[in-house]
């Protein structure tokens, strides 16, 4: 197709363009999303049919999770109804897998803003049609994550007891207390990034209004609110829009610090740390990116968004993700050689048992998956964009991140400085299941979510492509962007 | 003469733009008309005046109410309901930092929210002049003017080259339906504080064991005693646990005076003597001197009470539980009755 078919408004402004421009405009295109302005309507329909394909693909995995959300329900009331003695927490080690699970889904959660926000607030263009999927990953990842709490109840049907609501007895919650900062922080996070989606959906909801029937028309009529695009609402929506982005990078820092500060503020070895903060927060930004690299991977694959998911985009979050790996693994050092080097008796046992102890294949499955695995394969740029290698790279980020919270939990958790109450926490049936049933209800809701709702914000992406031209240097086409002020 | 809307589509924003100074020239003031399109336009490249918008002032008013709410929980309920902890005060300042921080964001980014549906009034209810190509390839100009100049301004959008143009009456200022959507939100938020006010202060009641004093429990010294679960106390003894032999249950045969001999050598014939007359060779450090084992009283207890204090210690002499095993006990009981004199 030639240059001046589409509307793209700066692309064709080279009337003398002759054959070797053209072929590097073309190679330009193909390699920038933001320079391949295509016709409205194609691009709208590139967002709204995979919403409406089902695959026999698409009813197995719903099946498969529908399943596990079942059996998720029927273990966590089996465990209300006999208690948390079912289960292999024992003293000393209280805190088990469900802590674990809320560190790593609340870490699984905290890319999606990051990306969205930080990269908005910096101004990176290849973040525009990666935002969407990455923010649902955020939105499920904290509802898996913030069920967890409850779940590690013993009484789970007082879980209301944390909100301060007056009452009779004139009770009210402890705010000295890190579980209610938890509290607190957890549901700022969730709450304002629900929010946060939605207002960077409205104008798509408003596109799928248009351009659909039925319930589906009633359903989108409802939650456009009336959206029709003018200059007021558009301002409006991007005033609040800044206000979230600044707002949501402080809350997320917050969120994660909160959460190390859970075990931080214990005095217990191996977590009584005051790097744990920040040391937590390069920890979740780590596995997010890999989590939101696995989502993107896969919805483009299976929603086949081949033309708004592209190397460009995959390479700079593979660039992400082996930044923080090494900032990760800087964390870890920090917060490995404090206590090796002041050689505390319980330290030193706890240092001893990631070495030679039953922890020892973890931990070294740990180190290897965290950083010699993405360091070793995401400085080669041809690795950094094969969609293959990128998968495999941020599924071992994912084993090793999980491993890491684990040695933290009930790994550290096992010791403590009374030898005589030292234990080993052994897994039972009923929280493996939960474990595994959260993947289960992450899937299903992020697979249902993709049925209902565009997963490109579609505004984004045009107003990109708006801002984006070229300009001839020498022999070279450079991307250039143009932006009033 | 009424006013009307005129919806012109247009495909590029350059029509859009040399349409707008046109319906200027027409002497529409920029109140009157409006952009519609599927991205946002910069402003400029409109060449109209920034849209003003008071999103950020209800952010600023939300993350004043978001603070004073957050220090009114932690300062006002530490007041009504003080509980000295760790011995930081009442009111502790980094705890209070954390939490006016959450909050103060929380109704910043609320407020913000609420701020961006007030000065877009949304949900809009009433019918707006509008067209669905909007979200596809079309940009609209929506100008809002006296019927009269309507062939004048469709003029302007056709010599502009608009390929749809739309006309509707006036819009209506009021929406009744938004309104009653506010109303019933309101309605909402006033039912759920009532109902949750109406168990929280217990006016409706419900019997959950909410209270550990109103758990089944046994009070001090008050029966009937509960029987011990099965294989609760790996101890055996008459008193200590019901339904186990209450009979020494080991024959005295050569192999348990044997086995009982070992044991007494090691853990008994300290204090009380290799033929236990109570003179082993810690006597000296006692204050109370070790019973005689040889003598009648001790040889006229019955088995289960020496059992019990072999398990339970009696006096100056410890409890052996943690040096020999329970049915170990019964072979050092065979072994004691073969001291006798």
């Amino acid at each position: 197709m030639s240059v001046s078919e589409y509307p793209g408004p700066s692309i064709g402004q080279f009337p003398q363009a002759d054959e070797a421009l053209a072929g590097k405009i073309e190679h330009q295109r193909k390699e920038h999303l933001n320079l391949d302005p295509r016709p409205a309507e194609e691009m709208n329909q590139m967002v709204l049919d995979p919403m409406y394909r089902t695959s026999r693909l698409l009813w197995m995995t719903l099946m498969l999770t529908g399943g596990l959300v079942v059996a998720y329900g029927v273990t966590f009331s089996a465990q209300m109804w006999y208690g948390l003695g079912i289960t292999g927490l024992m003293r000393p080690v209280m805190w088990g897998p469900y802590i674990v699970n809320l560190v790593y889904f609340i870490g699984v959660g905290h890319a999606g803003t990051f990306i969205s926000a930080a990269l908005r607030a910096l101004k990176f263009e290849w973040r525009r049609p990666i935002s969407r999927a990455a923010e649902i990953v955020t939105v499920f990842g904290l509802m898996c994550a913030a069920a967890f709490p409850v779940v590690h109840l013993g009484r789970s049907w007082k879980v209301y007891w944390l909100i301060p609501l007056p009452n009779e007895r004139m009770l009210w919650p402890s705010f000295h207390s890190p579980l209610m900062w938890d509290f607190m922080a957890i549901s700022t996070y969730l709450s304002c990034s629900v929010i946060f989606v939605y207002l960077s959906l409205l104008p798509d909801i408003a596109m799928a209004r248009d351009h659909s029937k039925g319930w589906r028309y009633s359903f989108y009529r409802a939650l456009a609110l009336g959206w029709r695009g003018a200059e007021h609402e558009w301002h409006n929506l991007e005033t609040a829009m800044n206000v979230f982005t600044y707002g949501i990078i402080p809350v997320m820092f917050s969120v994660h610090t909160v959460v190390s500060w859970d075990f931080a503020m214990a005095i217990q070895p191996g977590w009584h740390s005051t790097i744990f903060g920040p040391y937590f927060v390069i920890g979740a930004l780590f596995s997010g990116v890999g989590a939101v690299m696995i989502a993107l991977i896969l919805l483009r694959k299976l929603l086949h968004l081949e033309y708004y998911l592209r190397k460009e985009h995959f390479n700079g979050m593979a660039m992400f993700l082996m930044i923080l790996s090494m900032a990760w693994a800087y964390f870890y050092f920090n917060d490995y050689i404090v206590p090796w080097y002041g050689n505390g008796p319980v330290e030193k046992v706890i240092m001893t048992l990631f070495a030679e102890g039953w922890a020892k294949p973890l931990w070294y499955l740990m180190l290897f998956s965290n950083i010699i695995v993405p360091l070793g394969v995401l400085w080669n740029s041809k690795w950094r964009s094969n969609l293959t290698v990128l998968f495999v790279v941020s599924l071992f980020v994912q084993v090793g991140m999980y491993i890491e919270r684990y040695l933290i939990v009930p790994g550290s958790l096992s010791l403590n400085e009374i030898p005589a109450s030292w234990g080993i926490y052994h897994p039972q049936v009923p929280e493996s299941l939960i474990t595994v049933a959260t993947f289960g209800l992450l899937v299903f809701a992020y697979v249902i979510f993709t049925r209902i709702f565009p997963m490109i914000p579609l505004w984004e992406v045009r107003e990109g492509q708006a801002m984006h031209g070229l300009r001839k240097v020498g022999q070279a086409l450079i991307q250039t962007k143009s932006e009033p002020d | 003469m009424a006013d009307i809307q005129l919806l012109g589509l247009f495909h590029d924003v350059e029509q859009v733009t040399s349409a707008i100074s046109q319906v200027r020239k027409a002497g529409l003031k920029d109140s009157q008309f409006t952009v519609l399109s599927n991205h946002p336009i910069n402003h400029e490249i409109l060449g109209r005046a920034k849209p003003a918008t008071y999103v950020t002032r209800m952010a600023l008013i939300g993350a004043i109410l978001g603070a004073l709410t957050a220090f009114a929980l932690v300062a006002g309920t530490g007041q009504l309901y003080p509980l000295s902890q760790g011995n930081q005060p009442i009111i502790p300042i980094p705890p209070l930092l954390i939490v006016t921080f959450e909050v103060t964001m929380l109704g910043t980014m609320w407020m913000a929210f609420f701020g961006m549906l007030l000065s877009n009034k949304f949900p809009v209810f009433k019918k707006q002049v509008y067209s669905p190509r909007i979200t596809g390839d079309s940009i609209g100009l929506l100008v809002e003017m006296d019927e009269k100049l309507a062939d004048e301004i469709k003029k302007i959008f056709n010599d502009n080259q608009a390929h749809e143009i739309q006309q509707q009456g006036a819009s209506q200022a009021a929406d009744p339906g938004a309104k009653r959507f506010w109303w019933s939100v309101v309605a909402v938020l006033v039912a759920a504080g009532g109902v949750t006010g109406l168990f929280v202060y217990d006016i409706i009641h419900i019997p959950f064991p909410s209270q550990m004093v109103d758990q089944v429990s046994i009070g001090e010294q008050q029966g009937p005693r509960l029987a011990a679960p099965v294989a609760a106390i790996p101890v055996q003894g008459r008193v200590l646990v019901n339904g186990l032999p209450q009979t020494n249950p080991v024959a005295a045969t050569s192999d348990s005076l044997q086995r009982g001999k070992i044991f007494f050598s090691i853990n008994c014939e300290m204090c009380h003597g290799s033929a236990g007359a109570g003179d082993g060779k810690l006597v000296k450090s006692l204050d109370n001197k070790p019973a005689d084992l040889s003598s009648s009283k001790i040889q006229s207890l019955a088995d289960d009470d020496i059992f019990l204090v072999i398990n339970q210690g009696f006096g100056t002499m410890p409890s052996m539980a943690e040096n020999l095993d329970s049915k170990d006990y019964w072979d050092v009981i065979n072994y004691v009755r073969t001291l006798k004199k």
